[in-house]
């Protein structure tokens, strides 16, 4: 963390607050939301603040993709299937809040922040030591350059990455979009005949 | 000058040049819909109000109106901005009143990673007439198209009207649908040039010369993203979101003033941005015949001739594209919604997955 804030410069360290407190204060917007299109444009919001977060970790190519998947297309999709629902009816008439979900929610919310405040304490080498012995580890099993890497070092080594040593997960991730999808269109195709 | 100051030169130009030249295409729009109509168009306001100038000095020349029709987008504007901004009680109101400014903010936002004109030379360093030469290059542009969908599908929803969400309903089904193509259609020309980054790709094609540019090497491609580039505009023959004879005015059906303005702004930034991106990948972005000769003189004057020429060069191939656009609109009639769907699906998606394979095929080394 004290790596990534000491090579910001003021203007960078603004944009870096603002985008962290719209991002969590969307995600919050998600759960309190009333209308259920309001809860899908702050998730929208929030992933939004999401690849924020991938450019200020240096991971442009991922938040370009958040951006096309999540924002762009996902919740474009939710938004599109909300939009087809009734105006009237979401107006969260089901009897009020229930307290029930409300404190397992805060309590989860709890858990994960404890461990993910105790995994940031365990981390006692800084990141820019972690990210050089990751790179010289994957140099090494695709035999790509520190020359090429400097050039282009997200796409070229996380296209290396995929196409070589995670090829098996990655094609086995594919396999279940497919199945997936393939499901999806079954389901829809049996309700049109029945 | 100080370096950075140097990196407010393509900002200027980029973003100045883009909202000065929307009220002229509007103008231009209206006036090509008249010819191709066999009307007169706007014609009334004139460079110095409604007489000419040789009028005003009193002498009769029967021509009345000098330059006539030309200031009518500066009293659009003026109406629009003066307009009383009417948000009606049944509307989502927060919803409603930021619908305008997704439409308007994702079209300039993918202006930013083209290069507008030649590199300029300082203090030996070359320096793109981009505004930001990002490493995920096009996908930025992508990323950033995908959001335009947001304007329009809230100003549906938000509006609170019949008309207005399904304006609001076929535009989110068909910006996503045509996006698939748009994106594979890009994908080959990744392949192609071996680079997202549209500075490396036009240098790529300003190096092949004449027949380097895009369009030579991926025909398929050019055609796939042409129509693409229309349906994600939605304008005709793909203008369902907003057609007048269904929809009353679709997704913006409810809004006035200033909150259409901005709705309408999009659109032709949008236009610009799409012949920005044409020119940039598949017409030589600024090249033209004869910048080889023109770069490599000694001369310091040449070399700044050269580089204006190829701003011009990349202003008259965006505009081609938008001049193409509006000829188009006022030609061909409408898709019906299920033809524009079968098009988008079973049509260009296969075709644009043909051209990665046939891509692919060609590139093996």
């Amino acid at each position: 963390m004290e790596y990534s804030v000491q090579i910001m410069s003021p203007a960078a360290h603004i944009l870096f607050w603002f985008v962290m407190v719209m991002t969590v204060a969307s995600a919050a917007l998600v759960v309190v939301a009333k209308k259920i299109l309001h809860a899908a444009f702050a998730l929208s919001i929030c992933f939004l603040g999401v690849s924020g977060i991938y450019v200020f970790l240096h991971a442009d190519f991922l938040a370009a993709v958040q951006l096309i998947v999540y924002v762009g297309g996902i919740i474009v999709l939710i938004m599109f299937a909300i939009m087809f629902s009734s105006h009237t009816q979401e107006a969260g008439g089901e009897g009020g809040r229930h307290y029930l979900a409300l404190g397992a929610g805060a309590a989860t919310a709890l858990i994960v922040f404890t461990s993910v405040l105790m995994m940031v304490g365990k981390l006692n080498q800084p990141l820019a030591e972690q990210n050089n012995r990751a790179y010289e580890a994957y140099q090494h099993t695709v035999g790509i350059t520190a020359a090429d890497l400097a050039a282009e070092p997200q796409r070229l080594g996380l296209g290396h990455m995929l196409m070589g040593e995670y090829l098996l997960p990655f094609e086995v991730a594919s396999i279940l979009v497919l199945a997936a999808l393939l499901g999806a269109v079954v389901i829809v195709r049996k309700e049109t005949k029945g | 000058m100080a370096p950075y100051l140097w990196k407010l030169l393509p900002i200027l130009l980029v973003f100045g040049g883009v909202l000065g030249i929307v009220p002229l295409l509007v103008f231009l729009e209206r006036k090509i819909c008249a010819l191709i109509q066999d009307r007169l168009g706007p014609n009334r306001v004139g460079i110095l109000g409604p007489d000419s100038p040789l009028e005003i000095l009193g002498i009769k020349t029967g021509e009345k109106r000098f330059l006539g029709g030309l200031m009518q987008p500066l009293a659009d504007a003026i109406k629009l901005i003066a307009k009383e901004d009417i948000i009606p009680p049944h509307v989502e109101k927060y919803l409603f009143e930021f619908a305008p400014f997704f439409a308007l903010l994702p079209p300039f936002l993918a202006f930013a990673v083209i290069p507008v004109g030649a590199p300029l030379m300082i203090d030996g360093k070359e320096m793109p007439l981009v505004v930001a030469d990002v490493g995920v290059g096009f996908l930025w542009i992508l990323a950033v198209a995908s959001l335009s969908a947001y304007g329009v599908a809230l100003g549906g929803w938000a509006s609170n009207n019949k008309y207005a969400l399904l304006g609001g309903i076929r535009a989110t089904a068909q910006m996503i649908s045509y996006e698939i193509g748009l994106g594979m259609a890009l994908l080959a020309v990744a392949m192609q040039y071996q680079s997202v980054e549209p500075v490396q790709i036009v240098k790529q094609q300003v190096e092949g010369g004449f027949l380097g540019w895009g369009v030579f090497h991926q025909p398929l491609a050019f055609l796939l993203f042409t129509i693409c580039a229309f349906a994600e505009n939605n304008r005709l023959p793909f203008d369902l979101p907003e057609c007048e004879a269904e929809l009353v005015g679709g997704y913006h059906t409810e809004y006035s003033s200033m909150k259409f303005g901005m709705f309408f702004q999009g659109e032709y930034i949008a236009m610009l941005t799409m012949g920005g991106l044409l020119a940039t990948l598949f017409l030589g972005g600024w090249h033209y015949p004869g910048y080889a000769a023109l770069s490599a003189s000694d001369s310091g004057f040449v070399q700044i001739v050269a580089v204006v020429l190829s701003l011009v060069s990349f202003g008259i191939k965006t505009m081609g594209f938008v001049l193409f656009s509006m000829w188009v609109r006022w030609t061909l009639p409408r898709f019906r919604y299920d033809q524009l769907m079968n098009l988008g699906w079973k049509v260009i998606v296969p075709v644009a997955l043909f051209n990665i394979v046939l891509t692919a095929m060609l590139n093996i080394h």
